[in-house]
């Protein structure tokens, strides 16, 4: 195919006679520019970076060539018959296959969860809690902010004066059925009582036992001080 | 002397019967472990872990699957028609485990050493079609409908193809008969004289199997779950059941056709002491369902219309051109089979 | 010569025009038209290189030339 094409290109070259005959024929004009890609039909490469074959798109783009002029539009690019081997013995499929191949014999990601567990973010928001001083005093002032910014609405607050003159919570219930772990609450604390902390693992059997009370933050704040704390002092940079 | 003959006739029909359960029940059983097979090789070509809790790295899996299947609740279209709609499973997996019925697993190891094999082996898959078409139209779906005329259009289609590919391989070995075209293979593999012939002939039983990337009955994505969406419980795991066992038949077929079924040169496998032609045959089974999970892990599934385009435009011209090219190199070089 | 030479080239072209756009098409046409090609050409060319092709395997046994005898007394009954 190649040498006869040569043979024809020679021959074109050698006679100026064919190349004034062929201006009565505009079909050259026609020809280059009917240059259908047919992409559904035809898998070809269109990435140039491909390394392993250099890649060509499959039509060559739109020439401007005039009439009498034969131009090889197909010059530079791949031969038709390595076209027609990529195309036909799928040589594209068979590099993909090959990747898939490789990841086979590789070993998996998988991290078997209730036995392995992955790395959480000091940031990551869980299971609420509410934290207390050294001292042992609950920080949570009863401002209201956390409830006022709640999206979901899932905290309620009760507060009244004590005897000392300071405001404290007498109710503070989560529904955590409705929460929806935004982290909102400890943004808008100004004295960091309500935090998320890292646990996610406190599904239940039943509904109600969801629905958390004071009692049931401080637990889990005394439960967890060390993490929380921790992780506060972790992220306090980037606040 | 009447009495001598009914008892014969009993012992007959009794020993059939063990013939066919000796070969069912492992097709069967094979079939079910072709599906953990599926989803831990898919699992390992994503790298993950697949299922692992049901018995030793979940090689139960299948069978509490089955379980949960059939004890599910069965659930009727109220106006389906009932007859076709249980009718449809069970034709299909009858039609894709008949195929099994003359598979030679070794040198007269046969249900039936049918003479014209190849035909009925064709016959049984253009026949799986109804069973695709009944479980369409008696579900009273749309989803079902749409899915089922998907299917039969793919499925008639690259029959077309498979058909043609077959045809070659009786050519060269000139005969209908699985054991003739196997004894013909024993100087060289019809892959290798035909490598071209055997790329569109696992194209086309990809697509007679509706697997990726031609398994756009099932595109769950716009269609529930193709064919089948209405049907639930065990009628399910009969269609189930039927893909299955039909990949592992056209496995089996393929090995057959293309690689020398139960034969391998002597220099791997010495049959002198024990007969390991079934191995060998179960091996290379093996070989073609894992690519055909391969097949699925790598490809994106087609579109309806590149699916037809791609049978009748680009298969079908080269099947007919290695038609007329193939017989013609027979008789060229004088060495036709006949 | 020259327009036997033009038309030439723009069949070639054509041609080229074919195997580049419509492969498909295009090399199955070129498979289908080998095969009755070589049936065409290829048994003159061995025939003069002196292949003789071999004799058709019988598929029936010729009857002898003789009489006849009827094989009796081997019935099962």
């Amino acid at each position: 195919m190649a040498i006869l094409r040569q043979l024809v290109v020679g021959v074109a070259a050698s006679r100026p006679l064919a190349t004034r005959l062929a201006t009565s024929r505009p079909s050259i004009l026609a020809a280059s520019r009917l240059l259908s890609t047919n992409s559904r039909q035809q898998a070809q490469h269109v990435d140039h970076t491909n390394h392993l074959h250099p890649g060509h798109p499959k039509s060559p783009p739109l020439q401007t060539s005039f009439p009498g002029e034969f131009k090889d539009v197909y010059a530079g690019g791949p031969s038709a018959i390595e076209k027609a081997v990529h195309l036909f013995f799928f040589t594209e499929i068979l590099r993909g296959m090959w990747i898939v191949l490789e990841q086979f014999f590789r070993p998996p990601y998988t991290i078997m969860y209730p036995f392995e567990k992955g790395p959480l973010s000091p940031r990551f928001r869980g299971e609420h809690a509410l934290r207390r001083y050294p001292s042992g005093e609950e920080r949570c002032i009863a401002c209201k902010l956390c409830e006022a910014i709640c999206p979901a609405q899932a905290i309620t607050i009760e507060s009244e004066a004590r005897l000392d003159g300071s405001r404290k919570t007498t109710r503070y219930d989560i529904d955590m059925t409705k929460c929806i772990y935004c982290g909102f609450c400890q943004e808008a604390c100004p004295v960091d009582a309500i935090v998320e902390t890292q646990n996610q693992e406190f599904s239940t059997e039943t509904r109600e036992e969801l629905l958390y009370n004071k009692e049931k933050l401080l637990a889990n704040g005394d439960r967890a001080e060390a993490e929380i704390a921790a992780n506060l002092h972790a992220d306090h940079v980037y606040r | 002397m009447i009495n001598n003959n009914l008892i014969l006739i009993i012992l007959n029909t009794l020993i059939s019967l063990i013939d066919v359960l000796l070969v069912l029940l492992p097709v069967l059983l094979s079939v079910a472990f072709m599906t953990i097979i599926e989803r831990k090789q898919l699992a390992a070509h994503q790298r993950r872990v697949g299922p692992n809790t049901v018995g030793y790295y979940g090689i139960l899996q299948p069978f509490s699957d089955a379980l949960k299947l059939i004890l599910k609740e069965t659930v009727i279209p109220s106006q389906s028609n009932k007859i076709l709609f249980y009718l449809a499973p069970v034709s299909t997996l009858i039609f894709s485990l008949l195929g099994w019925g003359i598979i030679p697993f070794g040198q007269g190891l046969t249900l039936f050493d049918f003479s014209l094999g190849i035909l009925y082996t064709l016959a049984l898959s253009s026949l799986g079609v109804y069973g695709v078409l009944f479980a369409g139209w008696s579900a009273n779906s749309k989803y079902a409908f749409l899915g089922s005329l998907r299917s039969t259009a793919a499925m008639i289609s690259y029959e077309l193809i498979l058909s043609s590919a077959i045809l070659i391989v009786i050519l060269l070995a000139g005969s209908f008969n699985f054991t003739t075209i196997i004894e013909s293979q024993e100087a060289i593999w019809f892959v290798v004289p035909l490598l071209p012939v055997f790329i569109f002939y696992f194209i086309s039983i990809l697509a007679e199997t509706s697997r990726t990337p031609f398994d756009l009955q099932e595109a769950e994505s716009e269609l529930v779950a193709g064919f089948f969406t209405e049907h639930s419980s065990i009628i399910f795991v009969f269609f189930f059941l039927a893909e299955y066992s039909s990949i592992v038949l056209f496995s089996c077929i393929t090995a057959i056709l293309f690689f020398g079924g139960y034969n391998m040169p002597e220099l791997f496998v010495n049959n002198t002491f024990i007969s390991l032609q079934a191995v060998v045959l179960g091996l290379k089974t093996c070989v073609f369902c894992f690519m055909f999970v391969w097949f699925r892990a790598t490809l994106p599934r087609l579109r309806y219309d590149q699916l037809i385009e791609f049978c009748w435009l680009n298969l079908l011209p080269v099947a007919v051109a290695f038609i007329i090219l193939v017989p013609c190199i027979l008789v060229a070089f004088d060495i036709a089979p006949y | 010569m020259a327009s036997v030479f033009s038309s030439f080239r723009y069949g070639y072209r054509y041609l080229q025009r074919q195997a580049h756009e419509q492969p498909v098409i295009f090399y199955s046409c070129v498979l289908g038209l080998i095969g009755p090609a070589m049936v065409m050409t290829i048994p003159p060319i061995r025939r003069k290189y002196g292949y003789v092709s071999p004799e058709r395997p019988p598929t029936t046994y010729p009857l002898p030339n003789r009489a006849r005898v009827p094989v009796s007394g081997y019935d099962d009954e």
